[in-house]
């Protein structure tokens, strides 16, 4: 059970309080409800972009990371396709350190050019580590536009192409930051050791003056109904074959979801799923497989993945797992394997709750799916699931209808080397 | 009316202090520290043997030995073993490095008296199955040959490789010649004179309770030979060339290491460099980063650390830049390394690294986990219980003109440089 308090500033802000005096430790959390989805399809990356110009400088502090830094703290952020996440984690006695940066980073930025240009070249720097100079790299590029073509999870977050980043100018930062950066669109979550009250007076000196701003109202184009399965084939410089297969799923708050999630266990969670066993184990296929969801707020995807062992092809991989889809939507489940899946769900979450920073990000998280109870709701959703449910899910998620294949081929010149070090391997 | 360009004070925090730990031997020679937190109802529960490659007679037998320790006892297949694990929503796994392995379960602590039977029968039965081993050397050749395209993996195969030698345990990396030779007797060798629960230290902690320990300490593990001390080998340093470029056509990126060997995590002088790297690319406001990221945006990263082995310190800067940025990023690198020789570090930057360093310390100490991590170092390292108060105090003390006189000391030629790229 995780104990928090929750009020409103009057400008609007959210403000969450989890009180943890074990702790040495306070946590700041401010989520901003934008992610890559609220982009324009010309403009993509652009949410990610801006969250590296939210450490160039604030209207009143020139740098960010020094003052944190110097009272002992430490910061980071992400941005998702839902959400960009700024946290700070510094000791307790000089939270207010991190209130003061935090609340003058929502009131205003620097806007300073030179910020925004070394921010366009770091950004491309890891657009190209993670994404475009690793083996793989690519895949979600590929295949998030083949699983979506309307709704804008259809992008990757890190954005479509690099002309997206090298184009963004101060124009577009101003306004974004207009549009999304402001009380009313925020979520504070205050953690560790700080006393509801000590957190109310700081929120209320730090936070309370900065005009409210404007309710952002999301309006974008949902996803229709996928009715025909979709192929891609990708050919990259790599030594082994792989195979995404992707499946619309519920979204986050939908009552089904939790039944979808664990679809996902029973065929790839750990070495005693069903993928696992049958393709990498008994049958040899595949050098690794796994199944996960990807749990954003729209409805999302069900995710199956794996690299071949080589020699194998891709098309007998793939009907392997559509063998193995099919026996499970036929049969079901016993309750000994519905059982084993919830208690890894269960061990998955009492773990999750261990770190304070974790539990201070899934309050903000619950809180914006629409109420912060939830976090000690899950794992009641979880036990909730049926044999019944979860064959449901089943065979609604992996209809092969439903699903999109991305054919990942090792070009020959990559994948003949491993097959000489294979081949030299049985001959030692 | 509130004044944003003013900062809030600052105020002092404390230095961690470990909480308690109990030590216990047991009858079969094994210490088992415990230590207890029953915030959540979670333990972990970890066995470390010394196992790593430091002790391989042949290369490879630490990695194959831990990997397939789980994959089959005398009476249960990998599956079996999998599916118990599984049901009880439990991990174990058996993890090995340069200098240890250690076997590691985590389980909500409910489960545990029921999951330490099947802790007991995989190492004292371990069948090294022939089918499983032929299975995980595949897997072994096809995820290195994965990883051989990452310009990262093979900048550090190769720097470690022109530091220690191709043969040292202390280079990175493992090679298919390696697979190909390793053969199932030298796993079950290494298994006999390494993973013995007489030379091993036990740490368990979380939501311990009298029938945990009762279970521990009743732990029926067996050693099968009868040796008791620890044969530790010696292997000697063979360097390489001192400056490499692997060529990796196309590449948009060049992955550097850079760096050489410093002195090892008890010699006097360890904690002040450890000051040093941190000042230099330890953290976001490094100069590193300052310099190579927030200045020039050549790189998404850079960084400088330490990384303490048994019997040597790795001291190196590591970054991937923009293929066209490698040289001039060697050339910045240099220039951070003479400042740090030639002026004095300002008071207000070393104050802001040392409180950084304390309060990160303290983050990174939160939970039961960390604090047994922060133990076990100890223990692992054969350092002194008192060494974080010390840890501490040298923290404070250490001056700008100390840290001049070890850079002028310790930053000096020859370095190692790789650079992998196009």
């Amino acid at each position: 059970m995780i104990h928090f308090e929750e009020f409103t500033l009057d400008n609007g802000l959210r403000v969450i309080v989890h009180e943890d005096l074990t702790s040495p430790m306070a946590v700041l959390n401010v989520l901003y409800n934008v992610g890559s989805r609220d982009e324009a399809e010309t403009h993509t990356g652009f949410a990610h972009l801006f969250e590296h110009l939210m450490f160039s400088g604030s209207v009143n502090i020139p740098s960010y990371d020094e003052p944190l830094q110097k009272v002992g703290g430490e910061n980071n952020a992400f941005t998702s396709p839902d959400i960009t996440n700024y946290y700070l984690t510094v000791p307790a006695q000089n939270i207010e350190t991190g209130f003061w940066l935090e609340s003058d980073r929502m009131l205003g930025l620097a806007f300073s050019e030179n910020g925004l240009e070394v921010q366009r070249k770091v950004v491309i720097e890891e657009f190209k580590q993670n994404y475009l100079n690793q083996p793989y790299g690519d895949v979600w590029l590929k295949l998030r536009p083949l699983a979506y073509q309307v709704h804008p999870y259809k992008w990757a977050t890190i954005g479509k192409e690099i002309s997206h980043i090298e184009n963004a100018v101060m124009d577009d930062v101003r306004a974004f930051f207009n549009k999304h950066y402001s009380p009313v669109n925020a979520i504070l979550v205050v953690a560790g050791n700080v006393t509801v009250a000590k957190a109310k007076e700081l929120s209320e000196k730090w936070f309370g003056p900065i005009p409210s701003g404007t309710l952002y109202e999301r309006n974008i184009p949902q996803e229709p109904k996928q009715t025909d399965a979709r192929r891609l084939d990708v050919y990259a410089d790599v030594p082994l074959n792989a195979l995404y297969k992707v499946y619309h799923m519920p979204a986050r708050n939908d009552k089904n979801y939790h039944s979808a999630d664990l679809v996902s266990d029973i065929l790839g969670r750990g070495k005693s799923s069903r993928l696992y066993d049958k393709l990498v184990k008994e049958q040899k296929l595949f050098n690794s497989i796994s199944a996960s969801v990807m749990g954003s707020m729209e409805p999302g995807l069900l995710v199956i993945q794996g690299k071949l062992n080589v020699g194998v092809d891709l098309e007998t991989a793939n009907r392997a797992i559509e063998e193995i889809n099919a026996e499970f939507m036929a049969t079901g489940i016993s309750e000994e394997e519905l059982t084993k899946v919830k208690n890894q769900a269960e061990t998955s979450l009492v773990f999750s709750e261990i770190e304070l920073l974790n539990r201070a990000m899934m309050l903000a998280f619950c809180k914006l799916l629409g109420d912060a109870n939830d976090i000690n709701q899950e794992s009641a959703k979880v036990q909730a699931v049926t044999r019944e449910s979860l064959l449901e899910q089943a065979r609604t998620v992996l209809d092969p209808n439903n699903c999109s294949t991305l054919y990942y081929h090792a070009q020959p010149k990559a994948a003949e080397k491993v097959e000489d070090a294979v081949e030299k391997i049985k001959e030692a | 009316m509130l004044d944003r360009s003013l900062a809030p004070a600052i105020h002092e925090f404390e230095n961690f202090s470990l909480p308690q730990t109990e030590v216990k031997t047991l009858a079969n020679g094994a210490k088992v520290h415990y230590l207890a937190n029953s915030t959540q109802p979670v333990l972990r529960f970890e066995i470390v043997f010394p196992a790593g490659k430091w002790f391989e007679k042949v290369k490879g037998a630490s990695y194959f030995t831990s990997k397939l320790l789980l994959e089959g006892t005398k009476n249960k297949s990998a599956k079996q073993i999998a599916d118990i694990l599984d049901f009880y929503g439990a991990s174990l796994e058996c993890n090995q490095g340069f200098d240890y392995a250690t076997l590691t379960l985590y389980c909500l602590s409910r489960h545990f008296t029921t999951l330490l039977p099947l802790v007991t029968e995989i190492l004292n039965e371990p069948a090294f199955p022939e089918k499983e081993f032929e299975l995980l050397k595949q897997r072994t050749a096809q995820n290195i040959s994965v990883e051989r395209k990452k310009p990262a993996y093979l900048a550090m195969e190769h720097f470690t490789r022109n530091i220690y030698g191709r043969n040292h345990p202390y280079t990175s990396g493992m090679d298919n010649e390696t697979i190909g030779q390793i053969q199932l007797t030298d796993i079950r060798d290494f298994y006999t004179s390494q993973f013995r629960i007489s030379t091993a230290e036990i740490f368990a902690c979380g939501d311990l309770n009298p029938d945990i320990s009762k279970a521990i300490e009743n732990l029926q593990l067996i050693d099968h030979i009868s040796i008791t001390a620890v044969n530790i080998p010696k292997h000697e340093i063979q360097p390489g060339s001192l400056v490499e470029n692997v060529a990796i056509p196309g590449s948009l990126q060049a992955a550097i290491r850079y760096g050489k060997t410093f002195p090892l995590i008890n010699h006097p002088d360890y904690i002040k460099l450890s000051i040093l790297t941190k000042t230099l690319g330890g953290y976001f406001g490094s100069r590193l980063m300052k310099n190579i990221r927030e200045d020039k945006g050549f790189t998404y990263g850079i960084y400088a650390s330490l990384s303490p082995r048994k019997h040597s310190t790795l001291f190196f800067i590591g970054t991937e830049v923009n293929a066209a940025k490698a040289g001039e990023t060697v050339t910045e690198i240099n220039k951070e390394l003479e400042s740090l020789k030639n002026e004095l570090i300002p008071t207000i930057e070393l104050r802001t690294v040392k409180n950084y360093i304390i309060g990160k310390f303290l983050s990174e100490s939160n939970t039961v986990f960390d604090q047994m991590d922060r133990y076990k170092h100890l223990i692992l390292y054969n350092l002194p219980a008192n060494y974080f108060t010390s840890y501490f105090a040298t923290i404070r003390s250490t001056s700008n003109e100390d840290l001049k006189a070890l850079a002028n000391q310790y930053f000096t030629e020859p370095f190692n440089i790789v650079t992998a790229g196009a």
